[in-house]
């Protein structure tokens, strides 16, 4: 049967063989001329686009798999399952490596297809995202060929390869050629590769052992792998000047064909990629079920992560996988202009593709690090995690690279650095993806995807470009523009220049410490990370914000001409006068609330530089200022200064951007902190205790509140959408939404259905079994009537959130004034059967701060049991005894059987009072013993709620009057209870604003330079963007 | 040469010196509670939760201790001032960062290298554990 999965199948191994076709085609249409590379063109984007609709195929068949649950399907059981809304099946697209593969893939097919436009730039262009396309879909491949089959094959071609480059070597020993001897080391390394016994290709190689048995392949290979491309782009370029041989083009093509191949040899098979439509029976061919019965389909999947069921989570991964394709437009026109000798060419139309992947990539670790704020309980919005860091430095250097091709467009300089840049951007985004799904990241990331095989494959896809561009540029080098004009130190290169420094810094230092583990891997080292990484990063990075304040102010000013009107100093001086009494104004107002001005105290306290806080205030004050004026300037100026004021804009909002990270990482607060903090018995270090203990309606005060907590949040009456979800013998799974629209469900026994309905105290609810419904057979149910019934009894039945999802309300009042309160809810879900939770910040949004609470405790599942223990005690009148934490007496005993109401029922009726010390108050009970007239006892016992007890009065001695009394003491009563942690933000709003003013500056840069780039070439592009001077004049 | 092209060499230069010794001051390194103890400095130590009911969190005292047998076998107990982590229970590995205050080792960090759902193989898993 044709199924859903085998339509797949054919549309990957489209893709994959389709981007070959097309990257070959256009390669060889951008080393053609004439007809023959119009007809090599029209291959290639031909090919390009069935490739581009084979993998929307893909992506449309998956998610139809997901979309009607065929669980058959590894991929859809693994994550998704029945209950998941449909707008969250999107998601199960980044959950798993494969699915993540194919968004990039997808983004890559949409750019490509806007780049198949025609023009003289779409061979070389289109060509290098389908090269890229060839590797990126061969990770969805999931093909297996065993090792000594594959020996045999790749074994025989590459004697015979060896052995004919050896001859051509020999016979023309007098004019040794490069090609031939690289073919030979190539051949001969691949032969070793091949018999090189067990381990993966990534697991036996570091620095130190790169020569020993089980280092040498993989040595031998690098070695090989460079002289394979160095030897290509030679060939290439001999082509285009008219002096290569065809032949030999191919012969390099073909022994990097095996190249790739043997790289990807592991010790038993090889093994191409991961299929997202292998069959779970395929997975795991061994597993119990199906030895029981072939044919096993699960009936629901593991579902999808709960972190990932967030709406930032269907728009984060898209976005941030959309800014790292991007980063292939600029980086396949400069390898194209590097191809064809035309250097300068490729930066007009990469310009607009700069600024957009950086605008996007930018957005997207913007809305990555909002979802953790919004969702993940480490506190913040950034922790340094190696993943962030990996999408964080390729974003430092984009726009590092934006900047250098901004330098050149003014100033003509620098190409090869622009150059450089351009092409590092995208080679440090393949870098970053390695990072995060070889696995090797292992012990210093919590969330990276784990090894699925495919470190060897994303390691090629990193060397084969790396080297690639080294030869490249290698080559290409002589020949570049290397103009380097005398100019002063502030001059606007020499600040741009700087700024990019500083954005290649921060890059350089984020990267070295994120690839801690590479470095160990490949020098055989131990290395951690330094113990506290947030303030290291800190201590760095906050060198490089006040750099970046300082440059940018100075260098928007330069750019727009200020300085040359007047000392530059005289110009820059209102901002800077401005930003030092703000500054100074915001310092003043944190010493008068007693805030010690520094990021870290303790580091405060030995570090002398610790007023680098006070300086990244000033720069960003600075900066912002800046920008500013230089904005008010250009609007001033003239109609035309909206057009061009998307650079300014851009700094204006990213110098907010610092100031809202300063105060909401440096100067945040844990408020958690109680501020009587008696009951805790002066055993603990006050100091680290950051999470409050809320036991059920008990006040605790914190700095400027007084909390309570005041109870988990249930489900309400009236419920909507009941669904019935499953149905066995026993019991059915029914879903339904609340009144306030959360998702609720549950698991009805059809026993207890029955019982439960009798102990709520309502009508007699007859079996299930038995009621009369719509459908027919056993086990079917009356939805109208469960919903009716679930109505009624909704306080009763408390349903479970779906995933556990539990609300804990925590009131908050504020200490000044009583009537000014709010609740917050944190979530936590509950893993009952491990007794862990995932807990869900929840925030209140002042226009000065956030308030952010999360719960980071509750109690276990079976500490909620309530646990008692009794007290048998008998007293004469006037006795004491120590129950629990008071101090019990019996102060006297009652006769009440001469009252009216009791009269004639009852022979004994005797009321006790018992009163209730504690070393702040006293309590009183009146437990009653009665015997009827029937001599048959009986009690009414009587409550102490505030201590807990429960006092029964079981019996009285008649001959020594002695009462015999029993008390139950409740020994956990904060059984109910939730510890939080809560933090305050301040300016945190700022961040977020600075974030869209960013975006808008961005958007207009983006427009003007696409603009540009659509000019007749040899249009100078500064004409639609004047300077200041002719702006105002 | 020319001055500006100097300036950014030196600058270049200085960046590099100080990232060297400050990466060379600040970089931990992975071991054992034996080498903690030794050395008093603060180390990640990488093992096994082990003995887990004598874990527990004291809500009043903001204090989670548990047990933790590092790669040499030495079981220590390791005390954390903040709740048990998210995710504590699947951790097949553990690597808490911190140092020993006197006789008790003290976690700043703990970082938890979970299995990913690659590895959940048992593929009824969903069926049993119901809704």
């Amino acid at each position: 049967m044709f199924t859903g999965g085998k339509l797949g199948e054919l549309f990957t191994a489209t893709a994959f063989a389709a981007a070959i076709v097309a990257a070959i085609a256009l390669f060889v249409a951008e080393f053609s001329r004439g007809d023959s590379r119009k007809s090599w063109e029209r291959m290639g984007v031909t090919a390009f686009f069935v490739h581009a609709g084979s993998i929307f195929g893909i992506i449309a068949t998956l998610f139809y798999l997901i979309y009607s649950h065929q669980y058959q399907y590894h991929y859809v059981w693994a994550h998704s399952s029945n209950e998941l809304p449909v707008y969250y099946m999107i998601s199960c697209f980044w959950e798993g490596q494969e699915g993540s593969f194919l968004l990039w893939c997808f983004w890559h097919s949409v750019l490509g297809i806007i780049m198949a436009r025609p023009g003289k730039w779409r061979p070389g262009v289109l060509g290098t995202i389908a090269s890229i396309e060839v590797i990126l879909s061969s990770m969805i491949l999931g093909v297996f060929i065993p090792n000594t089959v594959l020996n045999v094959i790749l074994a025989l071609p590459l004697v015979v390869i060896a052995g004919w480059f050896g001859y051509r070597l020999w016979a023309n020993k007098n004019q040794v050629s490069y090609f031939e001897l690289g073919g030979l080391l190539f051949a001969l390394a691949t032969l070793v590769l091949l018999f090189r016994g067990q381990g993966g290709f990534l697991d036996n190689w570091n620095f130190k052992e790169s020569f020993t048995a089980a280092g040498l392949p993989f040595t031998l290979f690098l070695l090989a792998l460079a002289a394979f491309i160095v030897v290509s782009f030679r060939q290439f370029s001999n082509i285009r000047n008219g002096v290569g041989s065809k032949p030999s083009v191919l012969a390099a093509l073909t022994l990097g064909g095996i190249a790739v191949l043997t790289a990807l040899v592991g010790s038993d098979v090889l093994k191409f990629g991961s299929n997202p439509f292998i069959l779970l029976k395929a997975a795991f061919p061994t597993n119990l079920a199906y030895l029981e019965n072939p044919d096993f389909v699960p009936t629901n999947g593991t579902g999808l992560n709960s972190l990932l069921q967030n709406y930032w989570m269907v728009i984060h991964p898209p976005t941030l996988f959309l800014g790292f394709a991007a980063t292939t437009i600029p980086f396949a026109y400069v390898s194209t202009g590097l191809l064809r000798n035309d250097f300068k060419g490729w930066i007009k139309p990469s310009l607009p593709w700069m600024a957009f992947s950086a605008m996007i990539l930018g957005v997207g670790i913007i809305m990555g690090g909002y979802w953790a704020y919004e969702t993940l309980n480490f506190g913040g919005y950034w922790n340094w995690d190696p993943v962030e860091n990996g999408s964080l430095v390729p974003w430092l250097i984009a726009v590092s690279g934006l900047h250098a091709l901004l330098i050149y467009q003014r100033k003509k300089t620098h190409l090869p650095l622009a150059m450089v840049l351009v092409m590092s951007t995208f080679l440090l985004v393949l870098y970053s993806t390695f990072l995060t799904r070889s696995g090797i990241l292992g012990e210093t990331s919590v969330h990276t995807f784990t090894d699925l095989g495919l470190s060897g494959q994303l390691l090629l896809l990193v060397f084969l470009y790396l080297i690639g561009v080294v030869a490249l540029l290698m080559f290409r080098w002589p020949q570049l523009p290397h103009e380097n004009k005398e100019s002063s130190f502030w001059s606007v290169e020499m600040m741009l220049l700087m700024g990019v420094l500083v954005l290649l810094f921060s890059g350089g230092e984020i990267l070295l410490t994120t690839s801690l583990p590479v470095v160990n891997k490949i020098f055989g080292t131990n290395l951690a990370p330094p113990a506290r990484i947030q303030l290291f990063y800190y201590q760095w990075n906050v060198w490089f914000a006040i750099g970046f304040g300082v440059f940018s102010g100075v260098a928007q000013f330069l750019w727009w001409k200020v300085g040359k009107k007047k000392p530059l100093s005289e110009a820059l001086f209102r901002p800077f006068l401005i930003a030092m009494i703000s500054g100074t104004a915001v310092m003043v107002a944190l010493a008068l609330n007693g805030k010690t001005f520094a990021y870290d105290k303790e580091f405060a306290a030995w570090n002398p530089l610790h007023w680098a806080d006070e300086l990244m205030l000033f720069a960003s004050l600075f900066a912002f200022f800046a920008n500013a004026d230089v904005l008010i300037s250009l609007l001033r100026g003239n109609k035309k200064g909206l057009k061009v004021m998307g650079g300014t804009v851009v700094h204006l909002g990213f110098s907010l951007m610092l100031v809202g990270i300063l105060f909401s990482s440096g100067y945040d607060e844990v408020i958690s902190k109680n501020l009587f903090p008696s009951e805790l018995g002066g055993f603990a270090d006050q100091d680290k205790v950051d999470n409050i203990l809320l036991p059920k309606d008990l006040k605790r005060p914190i700095p400027g509140f007084m909390l309570e907590y005041t109870g988990k949040k249930e489900a309400k009456a009236p419920i909507s959408n009941l669904q019935l979800l499953e149905t066995n013998e026993a019991a059915f799974k029914i879903a339904f939404r609340d009144s306030a629209g959360d998702r609720f469900g549950m698991v009805l026994p059809k026993e207890t259905f029955q019982k439960q309905a009798e102990n709520a105290g309502e009508e007699t609810v007859q079996p299930v079994s038995d009621v009369h419904s719509a459908g027919s057979g056993e086990g079917s149910i009356d939805i109208k009537y469960v919903e009716d019934f679930l109505n009624r009894n909704m306080e009763f039945l408390k349903p479970a959130r779906l995933n556990n999802r539990i609300l804990y309300g925590v009131n908050f009042a504020s200490l000044q004034d009583s009537s000014k309160q709010f609740e917050l809810f944190p979530e936590a879900e509950i893993n009952e059967k491990e007794g862990s939770i995932i807990a869900h910040p929840n925030r209140k949004v002042f226009w000065n701060r956030d308030l952010y609470v999360y719960v980071s405790s509750v109690p276990a599942p079976e500490e909620s049991e309530p646990k008692y223990l009794y007290h048998d005690l008998a007293l004469h009148v006037g006795d004491t005894a120590h129950v629990g934490g008071s101090i019990l007496q019996l102060t006297g005993v009652s006769d009440l059987s001469k009252r009216p109401e009791f009269e004639g029922k009852f022979s004994i009726v005797a009321a006790a009072r018992v009163v209730a010390y504690t070393e702040t108050d006293t309590f009183q009970a009146s437990p009653v013993f009665l015997v009827d007239e029937e001599r048959k006892p009986s009690m009414v016992s009587a409550t102490i709620e505030a201590l807990h007890l429960d006092f029964a009065f079981v019996g009285i001695d008649p001959e020594s009057g002695v009462m015999r009394m029993q008390v139950q003491e409740l020994t956990n009563p904060t059984s109910d209870y939730v510890v939080v942690k809560a933090i305050s933000k301040p300016f945190i709003n700022l961040l977020w604003l600075g974030t869209f003013i960013l975006i808008f500056g961005f958007m207009i840069a983006i427009y003007r330079r696409v603009a540009e780039a659509r000019l007749p070439s040899g249009s100078n592009p500064e004409k639609i963007a004047p300077s200041l001077e002719s702006l105002t004049e | 040469m020319k001055t500006p092209t100097l300036i950014i060499l030196i600058v270049v230069a200085v960046f590099g010196a100080v990232l060297t010794i400050n990466f060379g001051k600040n970089t931990s390194i992975y071991s054992d509670f034996g080498t903690a103890k030794k050395t008093g400095r603060q180390i990640h130590v990488v093992g096994e939760w082990v003995n887990r009911d004598q874990s527990s969190y004291n809500p009043a005292s903001d204090e989670f201790t548990f047990f933790l047998k590092d790669t040499l076998q030495q079981v220590e107990q390791v005390l954390y001032h903040d709740p048990k982590p998210m995710n504590f229970e699947q951790a097949q590995k553990v690597v808490v960062v911190g140092q020993y205050e006197g006789e008790q080792f003290v976690a700043d960090q703990i970082v938890m290298k979970c299995p990913s759902k690659y590895e959940e193989t048992d593929v009824r898993a969903a069926e049993k554990t119901g809704l």
